[in-house]
């Protein structure tokens, strides 16, 4: 930090290519639109590099970048696409309303989950954190976190073999 | 499906996985999600124009400071050539200079300290001198005059006070005469244009002629007061005696033989006399303590004869209560070379704050001390 924060130009892109994949699948997964994702993946930098510009200590700096997503894409997902209340939880898609035979791809399979499911998937998945430290993240019970990383899996298995049925 | 089952556990999932077939599919397909999601995160890189715009606040800094660095580069490249172009420069002119002076015809001297000697006594003694030709005998032989320019120096001995050892000065006379080689004409040396320069040469010793002036020129002197200022308070009752250690240390520089400069160092006593007013009441403070002070201070000589020098001396300075100056008005006697005994009036200036007032301590004092020069 006290590199970056001199102006060290091969501290911060070390730092950089340490955890801009991470955010970069973080973002285009979470929002599914390549060029909103990009802007708020640049966006989620700067900010970085400006709060610790300013004096400012970040231990989790993984943590801090994904946090600082996460609070963007929402931002970009409320003002943009759900204009509805987040604050509750819809019923999953019934798995059985699928057309027979539509197998979709990896990206489009979780543009169909609501970012509920979604985003602790991502977390989970992709980020590599635990159900603790997820539920940490999102202020969520244990409880919650686990159940919907497992319909969003449920979900996700029927999106990408829906020929196969759901246990 | 987090990886975090413990051995038990593992076991027990294992176990459950071997006995249920339908349970296995569903694993199976859970891990074909994974695998997914594996080769999704492997397949995404970050597109370059976005590291590009991220690490873009990084780059102008660089871009500048190369540049500097260049400029920088380029004016201490050349400030390289020019420093061996000058050194180059110099030393050809140093060597050519003294070529140039051994050809030169010297007229040696001995003549006493401080008198320069008249040329018809001067002897040649250095071996690469040669003495000018006299215009000397009889001949009726006629020959066209011939205008010769001779550079002529003479080498005179001065001895000044200051300097201890002696400084040889030259004189160089540049002659244009108009000869004849025949006494017919009894013509002598008209010199019609003269012009002298004068350098001062140093004898070489076993230290660098320049750092032999410089200590040459530095003194130290060590001197004790004697104040004729009676305090306020009886000392005697508090069983202090009334004649403190005013001492102090010098050390100058001399300019010349008339000005010197240098620091002071030293302890004074300076009766205090000072007051508070509280309720109503005054307090009024008297005390004499024994100040340490440092400063600074300027000395004009005046030398009227060998080994006396009248001077005065102004100093200023501060101690732990507030600034000092000081006046002096003395003379300095030098018996034997290097050491000089000092005797002086000196009155000092001590100005010290109490409670947002301001006040003032002067003391008279007769000075004595030794003064050694190296």
């Amino acid at each position: 930090m006290a590199r970056i924060r001199e102006g060290e130009h091969a501290a911060f892109a070390e730092l950089y290519a340490c955890h801009k994949q991470g955010v970069y699948l973080y973002c285009t997964r979470f929002i599914g639109y390549t060029p909103a994702a990009e802007d708020i993946f640049q966006d989620v930098f700067l900010n970085f590099l400006e709060q610790v510009r300013n004096g400012k200590c970040i231990t989790n700096v993984k943590g801090y970048l994904l946090s600082s997503a996460h609070n963007r894409c929402l931002n970009w997902i409320r003002n943009k696409k759900y204009p509805a209340a987040l604050d509750t939880v819809p019923e999953p898609p019934s798995i059985e309303g699928l057309p027979f035979g539509e197998q979709l791809d990896l990206d489009q399979a979780l543009q169909k989950l609501t970012h509920e499911y979604r985003e602790p998937l991502l977390l989970c998945e992709y980020e590599g954190y635990k159900y603790g430290e997820i539920a940490a993240m999102l202020k969520l019970p244990v409880t919650t976190v686990r159940m919907r990383i497992f319909r969003a899996r449920q979900m996700l298995r029927a999106y990408l073999e829906p020929n196969k049925g759901v246990e | 499906m987090d990886f975090a089952l413990s051995p038990d556990e593992e076991a027990d999932f294992l176990h459950i996985l071997s006995i249920s077939p339908e349970k296995r599919e569903v694993f199976h397909s859970y891990m074909g999600v994974r695998a997914a999601v594996l080769m999704d995160m492997k397949s995404t890189t970050v597109p370059t124009n976005l590291d590009v715009a991220v690490l873009a606040p990084f780059t102008a800094p660089v871009a500048a400071t190369a540049l500097y660095s260049s400029s920088t580069r380029w004016t201490l490249k050349h400030a390289l050539v020019a420093s061996v172009v000058a050194m180059v420069i110099f030393g050809t002119g140093f060597v050519t200079s003294d070529l140039f002076h051994s050809k030169i015809s010297v007229l040696n001297g001995t003549a006493n300290p401080g008198h320069s000697v008249p040329r018809n006594e001067l002897k040649a003694t250095h071996p690469s001198t040669q003495i000018l030709p006299q215009i000397t005998g009889n001949s009726a032989q006629r020959s066209s005059p011939e205008i010769r320019t001779i550079l002529r120096d003479r080498l005179v001995y001065v001895v000044d006070t200051l300097y201890k050892a002696p400084s040889i000065v030259r004189v160089f006379d540049t002659v244009a005469s108009f000869i004849r080689d025949t006494v017919y004409l009894a013509k002598r040396e008209q010199p019609v244009k003269t012009v002298r320069t004068i350098s001062e040469v140093h004898l070489p010793g076993g230290l660098l002629p320049a750092a032999e002036s410089f200590l040459r020129k530095i003194d130290i002197e060590i001197q004790r007061e004697h104040l004729t200022t009676n305090p306020y308070i009886d000392l005697s009752n508090l069983g202090v005696k009334r004649t403190q250690q005013n001492m102090a240390m010098l050390s100058s520089y001399a300019f010349d033989s008339h000005h010197a400069a240098g620091i002071i160092v030293g302890q004074k006593a300076f009766a205090m006399e000072y007051y508070k007013i509280e309720k109503d009441s005054i307090y009024l403070y008297q005390q004499q303590p024994l100040l340490t002070y440092g400063g600074a201070f300027y000395r004009f000589s005046l030398p009227i004869t060998s080994g006396i020098v009248p001077h005065a001396l102004l100093q200023i300075g501060g101690s732990d209560v507030g600034p000092v100056f000081g006046l002096r008005l003395g003379i300095k006697v030098t018996p034997i070379p290097h050491f000089s005994l000092i005797a002086a009036a000196n009155e000092s200036l001590l100005a010290y704050r109490y409670k947002e007032k301001m006040f003032a301590s002067n003391s008279l004092g007769f000075l004595y001390g030794i003064n050694i020069q190296f």
